[in-house]
């Protein structure tokens, strides 16, 4: 039996009373990360609007590719678990995956079998099929893989047959069967097409690549969902790795700490963060240390118009 | 499949490395004692090659170890980890099929490049299972020839070395193609000694056919 589609107020009630009991015990664990501001923490982690809705969303999500498809090794599973865990503790909320991400649904469920139910989890995953008449099976799929009754978000995955997946959404979504749609790409593929979909279509989120190397969403994407109120994922905050790995040598600016910077998993996350119009960003972890970096970039303020600039020419001298 | 075109290489290394080095830790604990016999037939494939005798024996071994890593790696394990493992799976049996060929009606020894081929059987067999643990792979994870596909792989481009006639060319693209994804994905897994397997076959094939085509293939 699916669960009826809850009111923007009853989310919010819930998200609320699930972010009381999971921060009261995660303040420790985040004032230990940002130090330079400690005071900002008991702010709780910082959350935006999905515009179709109103309800809040913690700016820092989690992705799973590569990092949660572990198969069925118990070992990796239960070092996930740890990371979910933490994930929720800290104040995140959005969980993002794909059936193409392999086995990355199923270590999802394993996990969230085990936390217990609804610990402040929005869900959100993706059809990904060539066939639109497969699409509502591959969903059906996923829900067990999760163990989850509905998905709070479904997105069509890189585009892959888009039209006959947005309308079995948007049939979903109007029997209650579903949160919100949406759409996704990234590395930067196939933006024209993005942008028309998303210029013709009611969509609740878009998907795509945005960091401090690739920013091409700022021409267009970026303004477009502002435009339109559609909230807007962040996929690939490091690159895939390459990103943070390639700074991880260098010390992070002396005036990283005014924007409550700790690390440079913050320094990166908190430049999409200061794009007005990105909801949510999910990056990928498979450890717990790395995930309470992430965490912290929902804490404390972000940068400005000029800071943004100092970040990127930093970034450029390195 | 056609939007499968619109991916990079990149975005079909689906796993970490981690994830990746303890299947083959968990695939080895699973089947052992199994790595015994494995070795012990492809000590036997160099004893007979080396002898120039039993080209029946050693096809069938072949193909049984194609037939175990189709069914025991590629079917039960890798495709937990990628959904490509059942195609993975079902192109093994393939090639186990037209190896099983090579045992029904046996081609004679090549009689110049059956060395190369040897040879490198003898590396798949050997050596490269120590590259792994060698470069920091736990011993746990050692990928071995008959239950691991880069050593079979590797040491099926031997056994087309190996033999005559114009059926070998015929267990070259399933092998070589392996080879290539193996190579791609260690390179993607930024672990570089994971492409030298694939680089030393590839070496070896390129190197070895010439020198074959130099003399006529003897009979058996």
């Amino acid at each position: 039996m699916l669960k009826p589609i809850m009111s923007g107020d009853d989310r919010d009630k819930r998200y609320n009373r699930q972010r009381r009991a999971f921060l009261s015990g995660a303040l420790a664990s985040l004032a230990g990360v940002t130090l330079a501001r400690p005071m900002q923490a008991a702010e709780g982690p910082r959350t935006r609007a999905i515009p179709s809705s109103g309800q809040p969303l913690p700016v820092v999500g989690m992705g799973t590719w590569i990092t949660f498809n572990v198969g069925d090794d118990p070992v990796l599973r239960d070092r996930r678990l740890d990371v979910l865990r933490a994930f929720f503790e800290l104040g995140g909320g959005l969980v993002d995956s794909s059936p193409m991400y392999a086995s990355a649904q199923s270590v999802l469920g394993y996990c969230l079998d085990r936390l217990g139910p609804e610990p402040g989890l929005f869900s959100a995953t993706k059809v990904w099929t060539s066939s639109g008449s497969s699409g509502p099976e591959q969903i059906a799929q996923s829900l067990s893989e999760w163990g989850l009754p509905r998905f709070d978000l479904l997105q069509v995955h890189n585009l892959v047959a888009w039209e006959p997946h947005l309308e079995t959404l948007a049939a979903m979504k109007a029997a209650g069967d579903l949160g919100y749609l949406g759409i996704t790409t990234s590395h930067g593929r196939r933006h024209g097409e993005f942008e028309a979909i998303m210029e013709r279509y009611p969509l609740d989120f878009v998907q795509f690549t945005y960091n401090m190397v690739d920013r091409e969403a700022e021409q267009r994407l970026l303004p477009l969902a502002r435009e339109r109120g559609i909230a807007v994922i962040i996929n690939r905050p490091y690159r895939g790795g390459r990103l943070i790995d390639g700074v991880a040598e260098h010390p992070l600016p002396p005036w990283a700490g005014e924007i409550n910077c700790a690390n440079w998993a913050q320094f990166l996350l908190k430049f999409i963060l200061s794009e007005p119009a990105v909801t949510c960003v999910i990056p990928a972890t498979s450890k717990v240390e790395h995930m309470q970096e992430n965490m912290g970039a929902a804490l404390g303020r972000l940068p400005d118009a000029t800071e943004r600039a100092a970040m990127l020419r930093y970034l450029e001298e390195l | 499949m056609q939007h499968l075109f619109s991916y990079s290489l990149s975005d079909f290394l689906l796993f970490s490395p981690e994830t990746y080095f303890r299947l083959f830790e968990r695939y080895n604990e699973a089947l052992w004692p199994l790595q015994i016999l494995s070795l012990a037939l492809a000590l036997l494939v160099l004893w007979l090659g080396a002898r120039q005798q039993g080209l029946r024996i050693i096809a069938l071994i072949f193909a049984l170890a194609w037939i175990v890593v189709g069914w025991a790696f590629f079917w039960e394990r890798y495709q937990t980890i990628n959904w490509a493992g059942s195609y993975f799976a079902f192109v093994a049996l393939i090639q186990a099929v037209l190896l099983l060929d090579f045992a029904r009606r046996p081609p004679g020894f090549s009689r110049r490049a059956h060395r190369s081929g040897l040879l490198l059987i003898a590396f798949a067999v050997i050596l490269q299972p120590l590259i792994g643990p060698l470069s920091g792979k736990a011993w746990l994870g050692i990928e071995l020839f008959g239950m691991a596909p880069d050593p079979t792989a590797v040491a099926t481009v031997g056994f087309s070395l190996l033999v005559s006639g114009l059926r070998r060319w015929l267990v070259l693209p399933i092998a070589v193609t392996w080879c290539a994804i193996t190579a791609a994905t260690a390179f993607e897994m930024a672990w570089p000694a994971g492409m030298i397997g694939p680089a030393v076959a590839m070496a070896v094939l390129l190197l070895g056919y010439p020198l074959q085509a130099r003399r006529p293939a003897s009979s058996t």
